[in-house]
């Protein structure tokens, strides 16, 4: 467990930023369902429960979901049982327990890339933007490839559209992290695929949805690709052998739903 | 550092570390209802109610949770729903070593007020609430009944 030395509660996004930023070991709080497994000595924590970042709006074509809702908060919006054909939802509602979806924020998943996270996964392939307090609007594709910036996320903007979605995931049991997930977006003759828990975090793949988008439609030849290109490693829920063979059968069953 | 926790609807006035869990605060205030187990936010037996909705005190900060209300088993003996619930348990004799027995009661009792409509929905809402006793069956005959949902 991790110790911290002093505890603050900011009313304001300006006065958590400069907090976080003036003081180089400083934590932002969001759920804390993760960080109690560091191990670190954390100076000063940053609560950010009282800067008004908990809300889930819909407008003119955008869902914005503020860094400090929780994942309950989105499986019970009205807003995410009609978007996407409900599988934000869905995903959502599948991840780990109820009890610790009540507490865990949408903030710390996206902030922290947690690699298990399926959440992640699915909004890699969506058209999401990601909004820092000073960096400004980042799209998530950028965003996954970025080193850690040192600023508050604010919130993520999910802009609704026509995206054919399929998100599949293995777990070796309903209540675990998975082994692996996987979600493919399709627009017309544009595809996005993107690769979770590999253990590490959601990845984007660039040559499969070319081979996509240019007419392939053999299933080997496609499957072989994203194998090829995305990076597995073992721990101790799979080898990165099987990782590969379950994305190969997870990337048929998502191209069955979109094609 | 002080701070002021509302649990059971009583203001209790705590001396903490910042990274003190709220499980460890809970239990300082003599809340033995709430019970450490795998410190990993798997086992659940840590439950406790947050504004009404369950989550697990062994991954949440006792300084987090001020300006929130928090509910143990202890703040609902006279609760009518909790009473139910509670001898539902009992009369299917779905309580056995009585670890796992607080925070089932809890997050059973926070989803009688979700709409909830079939076994299958009362199981996925539960599959943080690990018995090792049990075996389930018995629970979840009780639950049925109290939440009055069929198959």
């Amino acid at each position: 467990m991790f110790k911290a030395v002093d505890y603050v509660r900011p009313k304001s996004i300006d006065e958590a930023h400069d907090l976080f930023v003036s003081n180089t070991n400083s934590q932002i709080l969001g759920g804390g369902t993760y960080l109690y497994l560091s191990k670190r000595t954390i100076q000063l924590l940053i609560d950010l429960q009282e800067t008004s970042l908990k809300y889930i709006s819909q407008r003119d074509g955008k869902i914005r979901i503020g860094a400090m809702s929780t994942l309950s908060d989105v499986e019970e919006s009205d807003i995410f049982k009609n978007a996407f054909n409900g599988l934000v939802k869905k995903v959502v509602s599948d991840i780990w327990s109820y009890q610790l979806r009540n507490a865990a924020t949408v903030g710390g998943t996206v902030y922290s890339r947690l690699g298990f996270s399926e959440f992640l996964t699915l909004l890699a392939v969506l058209d999401v933007d990601v909004v820092f307090h000073n960096t400004g609007v980042i799209s998530i594709k950028d965003f996954l490839k970025m080193p850690p910036l040192r600023d508050i996320l604010k919130e993520i903007v999910i802009t609704e559209n026509d995206l054919k979605v399929s998100f599949q995931v293995f777990k070796r049991t309903h209540f675990d992290f998975p082994v692996l997930s996987l979600a493919v977006a399709r627009c017309d003759d544009e595809f996005r695929i993107a690769v979770g828990s590999r253990p590490g975090c959601a990845l984007l793949a660039k040559d499969t949805p070319k081979l996509l988008s240019e007419g392939c439609r053999d299933l080997k030849t496609v499957c072989d690709s994203l194998i090829r290109e995305i990076p597995f490693a073992d721990d101790l829920r799979a080898s990165s052998e099987y990782r590969r063979h379950v994305c190969g059968v997870l990337f048929k069953r998502a191209l069955s739903e979109v094609l | 550092m002080k701070i002021t926790l509302t649990v059971n609807g009583r203001k209790e006035n705590l001396e903490v570390e910042p990274s003190t869990t709220l499980l460890e605060a809970l239990r300082m205030l003599g809340l033995y209802s709430v019970r450490k187990g795998c410190d990993t936010a798997s086992c659940g037996v840590c439950t406790v109610l947050m504004d009404s909705k369950p989550i697990l005190s062994c991954c949440s900060l006792a300084v987090q949770a001020q300006g929130h209300s928090i509910t143990t088993v202890e703040g609902l003996e006279k609760d009518k729903d909790f009473e139910e619930i509670r001898k539902n348990l009992l009369s299917e004799g779905a309580d056995q070593c009585g670890y796992c027995g607080p925070s089932l009661l809890l997050t059973v009792y926070s989803l009688k007020k979700r709409n909830i409509k079939s076994l299958q929905e009362i199981q996925k809402y539960l599959v943080g609430n690990l018995c090792r006793c049990t075996g389930y069956h018995s629970q979840l005959r009780a639950i049925k009944e109290f939440m009055e949902v069929g198959e």
